[in-house]
């Protein structure tokens, strides 16, 4: 059989067998290589195992290259949707409707399967029977799951026809398969004012002009509806993210816009602590951070998206396994902010927050202690999440600097003090300015659940005064728990704040919820199970933002940093003085912290060894235009 | 598992149901590997799907001579090979670094340690993406996939003592690649 004679994968430009063969050792290896894979004969296993029982080299070899191949099985797989099987029977309808075998320019590999098959076809129309593709006639049904195949050429004109004014159409009223968080709201003054044909991505990214185009190309070819459940549409982005598409672009842009976002004109109704009345949604439009409804203006919505890009860092420390807990899920819910469980496209967003700094750019990596700028400095020795800084040869965009500055101190700091193998947890909350403002106001009143706020930017960051609530810096220090809660931090007794620890659920926030509230219901319907977040807890119709959360433990080789970055800096460069190595002097400072820290000293330290820290970015996304 | 041969002759009946159960069976397999052979998830995707569709619309030339997912992967070989003429260029290693940590991932585990397979998987796909089309096509069919050197002769129509050698010296290249990796894994 030969599917493809006319098109043969390209020939090897590798030395085959024979001249290969000719090196012994090669030739021995490759033996062992096939050993390995049990696709020797008889006689050659048993040379191999003579060879092996002889030569430690070769054990040495075989050995490599089982660690090669464990290696490899160690990779995560790539993975489709569920649905994907009724796509491609979609899209083989379609094909056979077009009448196109050839399609989406796979023009040469429909010859080349035709290669093989052309043996069957020309027995095919010698017998006047139809193949399955050659649309001598027919039709596609739909009784039930499948099709049937019946003769009716006319109906499949018709159909192929509406099908291809339906997609013109599409096109040219600029119907656009939303990006994963781009928000839908009306057309705002700022639209357009990017200027150019570079609109942005979800993220405030830049995304070239052209991959718009694939884009819907590439929708319309996975035949994705234009609306379909949000869920889908997460499963659906976590595959098309991985190589980054939706927020392909120039990364080099300032993380924060809200001076834009500031000056928007259009917003939708607060979702208040009160709740009142939330903003219309339904099922088919399910959020402000769903796909465009019919007839909605692409281009106006990449100008929105664009102008939403914003970024609030919000450092907290907080109750213990506060992202666990019930209360804190009510709390977003009952401004209608979905909490999900964490996922990759939450990863990769916030590789995308923590910015490059100095030249260097975030990569996930594995958590190690080296960081390492080539300055000899230190500062990003501290691995959250297993995230470091990895140098990179790139320069950085002096227009983004103070900006991602910003961010990476905010992050710096909230990460300092995070004693070894202690965790931190992050959510990731998208929801519009009014909700992220709500949900902070909440925050501050729940002083039993956030004993420490900082929200930053802090308010001189220029990009950050259109915020109103959210729009200052401000640090609820409570008094940090004495030492004896510190020794004893696992205690539930001893672990503050008590009360809402062992309140029943929705307890908390009882006070706050509007008895009559979608919220308040869901947070009855709260699993059993503290720990499963409430995913599915709020009704996709009533959900106008999303909670991603990431929960993990920071890195054990996490070095303590008691004192602020200015006093840092002298010491390091008091050590460089000194001749010193500053990793070295960090190191030693970081122990000496440490053992404060257990002590119960340090500035937060027996607080921190009680509760936990929490990074919650908040990133303000559209309202869903209600 | 029913029979690939039944799905088919249910298929050429007029049940198109259970093609898709052929799809099905072989989505995530085929994706797997199309995906580590172009380095590009995204594009692969596309590529999955031209061939299932491909399979469909010529499913009555299939002989039956191989197995129906033979069959199969070559045709989604081929639409690679051609998909990549259009696309060029595909693979970078910058690209697959930036893929870090962002595709699904099969399995449970807490979350540092799929972020430690994820990076893994990282520094697997950027050494793949620094071998040959040819090497990394038949590294991907057998380690990743798991095909026997017949299958991945008929794959990629090459005779058996190529895969072989040519395995051989995927490996080879692969293993200086990643020579890191494994001295971390095994100092």
């Amino acid at each position: 059989m030969n599917p493809i004679p006319d098109d043969p994968i390209p020939d090897d430009p590798i030395p085959d067998d024979d001249a290969v063969r000719g090196d012994g050792a090669i030739r021995e290896e490759e033996l062992l290589s096939a050993y390995l894979d049990g696709e020797l004969p008889a006689d050659e296993r048993g040379r191999v195992e003579r060879l092996l029982a002889e030569q430690p080299e070769s054990r040495q070899w075989l050995d490599e290259l089982r660690s090669l191949r464990s290696t490899l099985e160690g990779v995560p797989r790539y993975r489709l949707e569920n649905d994907f099987a009724e796509r491609v029977l979609r899209a083989a309808e379609r094909t056979m409707l077009s009448g196109e075998v050839a399609f989406s320019g796979e023009a040469a590999l429909s010859a080349k399967v035709e290669g093989d098959a052309s043996e069957a076809n020309g027995r095919s129309r010698e017998a006047g029977k139809p193949a399955p593709g050659s649309l001598s006639g027919g039709v596609w049904s739909s009784p039930g799951a499948g099709w049937s195949w019946r003769r009716a050429r006319r109906p499949l004109v018709c159909a192929g026809l509406s099908l291809a004014a339906g997609l013109l159409i599409m096109l040219t009223q600029g119907h656009w398969p939303a990006g994963p968080h781009g928000g839908r709201r009306p057309a705002g003054p700022r639209a357009g004012q990017r200027g150019g044909n570079r609109p942005a991505g979800p993220h405030g990214r830049e995304v070239a002009v052209a991959p718009r185009n694939a884009e819907i190309g590439a929708a319309t070819r996975h035949d994705k509806p234009l609306q379909e459940s949000s869920e889908r549409d997460r499963v659906e982005l976590s595959l098309e993210s991985m190589d980054g598409k939706p927020t392909n672009g120039n990364a080099d842009r300032p993380l924060g816009n809200a001076a834009r976002r500031g000056r928007q004109s259009n917003k939708a109704p607060p979702p208040t602590s009160s709740l009142g009345s939330p903003p219309p949604a339904t099922a088919s439009q399910p959020t402000g951070l769903g796909r465009l409804a019919d007839g909605e203006d692409s281009d106006k919505r990449l100008a929105e998206v664009a102008a939403a890009d914003d970024t609030l860092l919000v450092v907290c420390d907080v109750a213990s396994n506060l992202v666990d807990r019930p209360e804190f899920q009510q709390l977003l819910a009952k401004h209608h902010i979905l909490l999900e469980p964490a996922s990759v496209e939450l990863l990769r967003r916030f590789k995308e927050l923590t910015p490059p700094s100095r030249g260097e750019d975030l990569a996930l990596s594995k958590s190690e202690k080296k960081i390492s700028a080539e300055d000899g400095t230190a500062e990003n020795d501290g691995d959250l999440m297993f995230y470091r800084l990895r140098r990179r040869q790139r320069d950085v965009d002096a227009a983004r600097g103070e900006n991602r500055k910003a961010a990476v101190d905010a992050l710096d700091d909230a990460l300092d003090g995070i004693p070894d193998g202690g965790e931190v947890e992050g959510v990731l909350v998208e929801a519009t300015e009014e909700q992220l403002e709500a949900v902070v106001a909440d925050f501050e009143r729940h002083s039993e659940l956030f004993l420490s706020l900082a929200v930053d930017p802090a308010p001189d960051v220029p990009e950050q005064q259109g915020l109103t609530a959210c729009n200052r810096t401000r640090t609820i220090v409570k008094p940090p728990a004495g030492p004896a809660s510190a020794a004893k931090p696992d205690s539930p007794a001893q672990q503050a704040p008590p009360a809402p620890a062992e309140a029943p659920k929705g307890a908390a926030l009882k006070d706050d919820v509007d008895d009559t509230s979608e919220p308040k219901d869901r947070a009855a319907a709260t699993p059993a199970d503290d720990r499963e977040p409430a995913k599915g807890a709020v009704p996709r119709s009533e959900v106008h933002g999303r909670a991603m959360r990431l929960s993990t433990r920071a890195s054990d080789k996490f070095k303590l940093r008691e004192e602020p970055r200015e006093d840092e800096d002298v010491k390091r460069e008091s050590a460089r003085k000194a001749g010193a190595k500053p990793v070295d002097a960090l190191n030693a400072e970081a122990s000496r912290d440490k053992k404060k820290v257990a002590e119960g000293g340090g500035q937060f330290g027996a607080a921190r060894q009680a509760q936990r820290r929490a990074i919650l970015i908040f990133r303000c996304v559209a309202p869903d235009g209600g | 598992m029913v029979d690939d041969n039944r799905l088919i002759d249910e298929t050429l009946a007029g049940n198109s149901a259970a093609f898709g159960d052929l799809v099905r069976k072989y989505q995530d397999r085929l994706y797997n590997t199309i995906a580590h052979v172009i380095g590009s998830p995204e594009d692969a995707r596309d590529v999955v799907q031209d061939a299932f569709v491909q399979a469909f619309v010529k499913l009555e030339t299939f002989q039956r001579t191989s197995a129906f997912y033979t069959w199969l992967y070559r045709i989604a070989f081929n639409a690679a090979i051609s998909g990549k003429r259009r696309r060029k260029p595909t693979l970078s290693v910058e690209r697959q670094r930036e893929q870090c940590g962002e595709e699904p991932v099969d399995g449970g585990g807490a979350p540092g340690e799929r972020l430690e397979q994820q990076e893994l998987a990282a520094q697997v796909r950027a050494a793949l993406a620094k071998l040959s089309e040819e090497h990394r096509a038949v590294i991907v069919l057998r380690e990743m996939d798991g095909h026997d050197y017949d299958a991945i002769a008929g794959i990629l129509d090459l005779p058996v003592g190529t895969v072989r050698s040519r395995l051989h010296r995927a490996r080879l290249r692969l293993r200086e690649e990643l020579k890191q990796v494994l001295q971390l894994d095994h100092p």
